[in-house]
């Protein structure tokens, strides 16, 4: 960097712009089950899923009643927190369908990503979304 | 925070999932789901003998109510803790909403 070049004070985006919870969603399916879960994530804008094969730890005598299958799938998603309301009502349409398609999800809070990009990436933020401060100059020039 | 439920996560030896979910269960845990994984920690022991050793893990994934959360982390410390040939870590994770758990008191759905 140049000496004639001044140097901008740093300015946090959360002061600028309004932040939007992260929540790690954990959905536990029988096998064969996450691709209908990645759709579903898909639709309710979540930014990444990740799968990975699991298996139950019931004792035997359970298996049938509660999961006919020991073998699972479970996808870790990031959700907006905004966006859990819906992809939970439709998990529970999901999950009430049949004994084949039962599972569990729930949801742990995410404190803190790397980064701005991360975050705008994770969040499905679009990329133009303005600070709040011009919004409320755009405002005040409207009320003039 | 007020969750209801916690989410108890064990890291053990592959194979040693059993001595966490008896230990669990002791407690008041329900069930579990296991998905495997592998450490990092030896490096040095992979370069040293020229071969790939990858530790296989086990991580298990427990849904317990809060009211119980520290009975079961002390129990699975307890059985399957760094002492133990499971050489667990065990720790929680807040849990803010849950679907498709079986309330106490409550019937499962019948479903077609």
């Amino acid at each position: 960097m140049s000496e004639n070049e001044v140097k901008k004070p740093f300015v946090s985006y959360e002061s600028t712009h309004r932040l939007r919870h992260l929540l790690l969603v954990t959905t536990i399916v029988p096998s064969g089950q996450s691709q209908a879960i990645i759709e579903l994530n898909n639709k309710n804008e979540a930014a990444m899923c990740v799968v990975s094969m699991g298996k139950g730890t019931l004792p035997p005598e359970l298996h049938t009643v509660l999961m006919p299958t020991e073998k699972r799938e479970v996808i870790f998603s990031i959700l907006r927190e905004d966006c859990w309301p819906a992809y939970k009502k439709q998990l529970e349409e999901r999950f009430a369908v049949s004994k084949l398609s039962k599972g569990i999800a729930y949801t742990i809070p995410v404190d803190s990503v790397a980064g701005v990009s991360i975050y705008k990436m994770l969040s499905n933020t679009r990329m133009f979304e303005k600070p709040i401060n011009s919004e409320k100059k755009k405002g005040r020039k409207q009320d003039e | 925070m007020n969750n209801l439920y916690e989410c108890v996560i064990s890291i053990v030896n592959h194979g040693f999932t059993d001595l966490v979910m008896e230990a669990s269960r002791g407690a008041g845990a329900k069930g579990g789901t296991v998905i495997s994984g592998h450490g990092t920690s030896n490096k040095d022991v992979t370069d040293f003998f020229g071969v790939t050793i990858t530790p296989e893990k086990d991580i298990v994934l427990i849904l317990v109510p809060t009211a119980i959360r520290d009975k079961v982390l002390a129990a699975i410390n307890a059985g399957a803790g760094m002492s133990t040939r499971g050489m667990g870590i065990s720790f929680s994770l807040p849990v803010n909403d849950v679907v498709g758990l079986v309330k106490p008191g409550e019937e499962p759905a019948q479903n077609k």
